[in-house]
């Protein structure tokens, strides 16, 4: 029977790049700030493309109005918070109690070409991560849809 | 006449050749964007959709000002600074007014549920979802979707209900016979629960009004539909209107479920890029259907359908859960997004419905008994040629060659006629092709074959494109087989 690991189907996709250790760095982060929603930047090394591997998950405060249930970041804030030599690469923010499917509003905002990770939180502890890219800005369309990341 | 200065933050500044900011000179805002537009397209782009209007994402300041409606701001004279903000945020709506007392009680059993709670109970009530077809699948689901306190849901069906209904369409009953499957469905969804908001389509699904349908502001569409054309209209509609689509099929003891559309997902047109020939697969009405397969299937597509709406659990996405009800099994099958998929692929060629019932078996789709048109023998330069004829065969095999063979018929037909005495053929009918190709290695030369050649040929087609360059359809099938080489066993 085909799976996820038969080279056959779709091998096309490629999966993010998060390695364990940014892993564990977005959970402790996302575990910090439950029951609100935490978010920040993923960074990654500037000499390494828009396909770098993600160095690091770097939080930031959550400015929304009901950080129970929405996010948002100060755009201008995040140039200070890329280290030198690094690239911004895209945005993690975490779903207290829910699954880390995006939200309609998730996917409506998210910036075309930058990562989204999600992260679940459920119960003050870290589970399921949901990874993607959107390609358009007018589109529901994505790319590089590795579920889960 | 003005220098307009667009200070852009970390996210943009790549599309500006890695510039924090860009200058242009424009009399008025919307000048200023239009030369923006033809400096640094790529930046203007992601600030502008097509019709001009800056991106839902996208906020203008100027001064401090709220510049996004770049017609009402007035003209510009000197140094002007814009400050272009993207919204870099996302969230859900807020859950609406509190629970009544007899809510509370009404679903307590399910408000106990962490996963659903007081919040959940009222993401539900503000929810909306359309159901098509209240037939087999659409009839648990329904029921569950209403029962569950789902706040609006919409019916399409076009059908009355008939007597063969009856033994799995559980919204109907036997008063109910001849008259209109939505109107049955509609009193017997509001004596269940009257809370919930019910709106009727006695219209048979198809490209004019589907857009419009789907339109009517639906958080999720639920497919019940028993015909390749509406699930395929189905499917591409809510991929064009980005409505996550929970997706259920049946036939005699199986059913497939799964959840199509929803972001980074694939669609039904990943999994199955075209409809099976005409009569290849038939329908319940031909081949019968198991009464409580349906009913599986549709509690299935219920169960993801609120897993959805309150984000709870692991949804669908991404698998094809296969249900076999006579070895009582369920086993799962990994479906990812194919970028080249012509409608949610990266450049996509369907942009609105097109004619579906010509899709799925108008003339020129060609029937198991048709000739393929690409099968012509011929390929081009450097690759193994198309077809391979039954003696070449015969020769191959009897030189020990090592061949990849795969047989496309129906179990049935295998009964009938078959390569005897050769070891290690592959039986993958045509309906499972688009699931089980990546069984086969790839770098194997693969002899495709079926009873004439039409269906093998469709599926080398499918298998080159999948990048089997080694794929080859044997000329003529089985038939041309027995007529040249093994006259013992009977053509059909």
């Amino acid at each position: 029977m085909p799976d996820a690991t038969d080279p056959g189907i779709r091998p096309r996709l490629r999966p993010l790049p998060l390695p364990a250790g940014v892993r564990d760095r977005l959970a402790r982060h996302a575990e910090a700030a439950w029951p609100a929603e935490a978010c920040g930047i993923l960074v990654g090394r500037a000499d390494a493309g828009r396909d770098a591997p993600v160095d690091d998950a770097i939080p930031l405060p959550n400015l929304a109005g009901h950080p129970d249930r929405a996010w948002r970041l100060d755009p201008l804030a995040i140039a200070a918070r890329v280290p030198p030599g690094g690239r911004l690469l895209g945005f993690w923010h975490s779903h207290p109690d829910r699954s880390p499917l995006p939200s309609r509003r998730d996917v409506a905002l998210a910036l075309p070409g930058f990562w989204q990770v999600v992260i679940a939180v459920s119960g003050g502890r870290a589970g399921a991560r949901a990874a993607w890219r959107p390609v358009r800005a007018d589109a529901p369309r994505q790319e590089d849809s590795p579920w889960p990341a | 006449m003005a220098r307009v200065t667009f200070r852009l933050p970390e996210p943009l500044r790549e599309l500006a050749g890695g510039a924090s900011s860009v200058s242009v000179e424009g009399g008025s805002l919307r000048e200023a964007l239009d030369r923006l537009a033809a400096e640094a397209p790529l930046l203007a782009g992601r600030l502008l959709a097509d019709d001009g209007r800056v991106r839902p994402y996208v906020h203008l300041y100027m001064d401090g000002r709220d510049a996004r409606d770049p017609d009402s701001v007035p003209p510009l004279r000197g140094d002007v600074e814009i400050a272009v903000v993207p919204s870099i945020a996302g969230g859900r709506p807020a859950p609406g007014p509190a629970l009544t007392p007899e809510e509370r009680a009404r679903y307590h059993r399910q408000m106990i549920l962490p996963e659903v709670g007081e919040a959940g109970q009222r993401r539900l009530r503000s929810a909306s979802v359309l159901v098509v077809g209240a037939g087999g699948l659409g009839s648990p689901a329904a029921l569950y979707l209403a029962a569950a306190g789902v706040g609006r849901l919409g019916l399409v069906d076009s059908d009355a209900v008939d007597a063969s209904n009856l033994h799995r369409q559980v919204l109907h009953d036997t008063p109910a016979v001849g008259r209109a499957k939505v109107e049955v469905a509609s009193e017997r969804l509001g004596r269940l629960n009257p809370s919930v908001e019910i709106e009727t389509h006695a219209v048979r699904l198809d490209a004019s009004n589907a857009m419009e349908l789907f339109g009517r502001g639906w958080d999720l569409v639920l497919d019940g539909s028993d015909n390749f054309p509406t699930r395929y209209l189905v499917n591409d509609a809510c991929v064009l209107l980005g409505i996550p689509l929970v997706y259920g099929a049946i036939l005699r003891f199986e059913g497939q479920v799964s959840l199509f559309a929803a972001p980074g997902g694939p669609c039904y047109r990943c999994l199955f890029r075209e409809p099976p020939p005409p009569g290849l697969v038939p329908g319940c009405a031909e081949a019968g259907v198991l009464g409580p397969l349906p009913g599986l299937v549709g509690s299935i597509q219920a169960a993801e359908a609120l897993k959805w709406l309150l984000g709870a659990g692991r949804p669908l996405t991404g698998r094809l859960l296969l249900v076999d009800a006579a070895e009582m099994t369920f086993r799962e099958v990994a479906v990812r997004r194919d970028p080249a998929c012509p409608l949610c692929g990266d450049a996509p060629t369907i942009t609105g419905p097109i004619d579906y019932e010509a899709f799925c078996g108008g003339p020129g789709d060609g029937g198991p008994d048709t000739e393929s048109s690409a099968a012509d023998g011929t390929g081009p330069e450097g690759e193994l040629p198309f077809e391979i004829g039954v003696e070449e065969l015969r020769d191959r095999l009897a030189a020990g060659a090592s061949l990849q063979l795969v047989d496309v018929r129906e179990a049935e037909e295998r009964e009938i006629s078959d390569l005897r005495g050769v070891a290690g053929i592959r039986h993958i009918p045509m309906g499972e092709l688009t699931v089980r190709y990546g069984e086969l290695d790839p770098e194997r030369e693969t002899v495709v074959y079926c009873r004439s050649g039409a269906r093998s040929g469709r599926a080398v087609e499918f298998l080159r494109d999948r990048g089997l360059a080694g794929a080859r359809n044997l000329r003529g099938g089985m038939n041309e087989w027995v007529e040249r080489v093994d006259p013992s066993q009977p053509r059909y």
